[in-house]
């Protein structure tokens, strides 16, 4: 941890909360940020310590199983003690333990984002967000999530496409992706079956076993489970972890996972049909995110082997991706709102 | 509940009266004023005077009494009497540096309700002395209980996702009425009085 963040146009962002999607998005942002400014990214998530170095991007790791009380505290510490230009709030304007309700408006000097992904509405309701977010926030970025967002109506909101790790451009071929799965001479013209394991640590038993399911039972194809751990269950040989994890989606024909945010639009951008798995969560809406992107849900590993094999009979020819990366346009909004302060 | 605070404005000399929800913060800075307190959304009056606090004070009730509170440094006075915590009653006058406000404790009670009316077991053993319990079968030893909070359907609001949804549901199209199961009843009031911001490993 660094407490030295001193200089100027220095931008943090507030990316707590489990699993890779505030990880990610705030990823997505600070590398396009980073070339221009310094990053500050404050994260609590386990898979923080797998991240690769950025340039111009520093991750404030504090530690997943310290509690509420001392990671409030922390957040506290940080967001008062150094300086910065704009802070970036991710998902939950009050903080995930309602920390930033307390310290938001104490920062009126420094712009302030909220980047608005959907979440649960009776949670807005029952933490009166909604004038809470219209009173402490200059800018508030729905990240490709279109209306569904409760606050999506504020007249602070800006929309962008989906933020993405990667841009299109910055994709590798089918070739690399394929080594990156390690894929076997003899797999290279099988169709590629990817199991990705994100989410809760809990949920990867599932996937573990899904692999391990597909794999015995749908001749001739190529099946690897990506993701942080070897997942119990699976077969040590067929898990791959790679970041990120977008570079392996690529060689894919099907990906089984869950309806979170980066699995969700990394997939759509790249046209590869999902299969997904409506993960219960206490913020984030995942059923919701899969019905309005018309994703093919399921719900038991009996039903998500009956959809592979349906879709990869499907002749899926168009999958040249080329796609926007609203983290690059949202970079811009971000930038806007601080470059115009002295 | 509600009171009326009238006041001359100090520059301008202009008369204004305002009726407000109570609890009502009185100080120099809207954000700097609490939004909430003990769950009630609080009514923020701002008075312009540089020696006013950015929060400065309370008027909110206590045991069906309205009271105020001084927040600040500068103080309060009611009725010319430097006070920290005072009974407010009808017609009495709160000094705040440069602002003199009459009090209209006049309160109006607002008797619309807003919400569901649940059926619920009542958990008596016995209908005796019961007058709401029937003999019909039907709705022996229920009452119907009722949610203040759960009638709203607006966007961004808590029972949106219900009303939305409400095909999952017994929905009478010639009525419009929903009815929901007892099961549901459940479930809501679980939803209504989930607690948020205790892990800080959700998503």
């Amino acid at each position: 941890m660094n407490s030295t963040w001193e200089q100027a146009k220095i931008v943090v962002i507030y990316a707590l909360g489990g699993g890779w999607g505030h990880l990610n998005r705030a990823l997505a942002l600070a590398r396009i940020l980073g070339k221009r400014s310094q990053v500050k990214i404050i994260v609590n998530s386990p898979y923080a310590a797998l991240i690769p170095s950025i340039q111009g991007c520093e991750l404030y790791q504090i530690s997943p199983d310290i509690g509420v009380m001392a990671t409030c505290k922390e957040v506290k510490n940080v967001l008062l003690a150094t300086s910065y230009n704009c802070l970036v709030i991710d998902t939950f304007p009050r903080g995930l333990g309602g920390e930033l309700a307390e310290i938001l408006p104490q920062l009126k000097q420094i712009p302030r984002v909220l980047i608005h992904r959907d979440i649960n509405p009776r949670y807005i309701a029952l933490k009166n967000s909604r004038s809470f977010v219209t009173d402490n926030f200059n800018l508030v970025i729905v990240p490709g999530e279109g209306n569904t967002p409760p606050l999506a109506n504020l007249p602070q909101v800006k929309h962008t496409k989906p933020w993405l790790i990667r841009s299109a451009d910055e994709l590798p071929s089918i070739n690399t992706a394929r080594s990156h799965l390690r894929l076997k001479p003899q797999e290279n013209y099988l169709k590629t079956v990817i199991v990705y394991a994100a989410g809760k640590r809990a949920e990867l038993a599932l996937y573990g076993k899904l692999t391990q399911i597909l794999a015995l039972s749908i001749p001739n194809i190529a099946v690897r489970c990506l993701a942080a751990k070897c997942p119990k269950n699976c077969p040590p040989n067929l898990w791959i972890f790679h970041y990120p994890g977008i570079e392996c989606l690529v060689a894919a024909d099907v990906v089984v996972g869950s309806g979170g945010y980066n699995t969700v639009y990394e997939c759509a951008a790249l046209r590869i049909p999902l299969i997904a798995f409506a993960m219960p969560r206490r913020y984030d809406r995942q059923e919701v995110r899969l019905s309005n992107l018309n994703v093919q849900k399921v719900k038991t590993i009996e039903e998500a082997t009956f959809a592979v094999c349906y879709y990869l009979n499907i002749n899926n020819c168009d999958r040249q991706p080329n796609f926007i990366n609203g983290a690059v346009e949202a970079a811009d909004l971000i930038e806007q709102v601080y470059s115009t302060r002295p | 509940m509600q009171i009326k605070l009238s006041w001359l404005d100090p520059v301008t000399r202009e008369s204004r009266q305002s009726t407000f929800a109570i609890p009502v913060a009185l100080g120099k800075e809207f954000a700097s004023m609490p939004q909430i307190i003990e769950g009630k959304r609080v009514s923020r009056l701002v008075l312009q005077d540089d020696e006013i606090a950015d929060y400065h004070a309370l008027i909110y009730l206590e045991n069906g009494e309205l009271q105020v509170l001084d927040s600040s440094t500068t103080g309060i006075k009611v009725n010319d009497r430097q006070i920290s915590k005072s009974k407010l009653t009808n017609g009495d006058r709160l000094q705040i540096c440069s602002y003199e406000i009459t009090i209209s404790s006049e309160t109006e009670q607002c008797d619309r309700m807003v919400g569901f009316l649940f059926k619920r077991k009542c958990d008596r053993t016995s209908k005796n002395g019961c007058p709401d319990c029937n003999d019909d079968g039907l709705y022996t030893y229920q009452e119907y209980a009722y949610y203040p909070n759960y009638g709203n359907y607006s966007r961004g609001y808590w029972g949106a996702d219900y009303y939305y949804e409400r095909d999952r549901y017994f929905y009478d199209p010639a009525t419009g009425n929903v009815d929901f199961t007892e099961a549901d009843n459940v479930s809501l009031e679980a939803e209504g009085d989930e607690d948020f911001e205790l892990d800080m490993g959700a998503s």
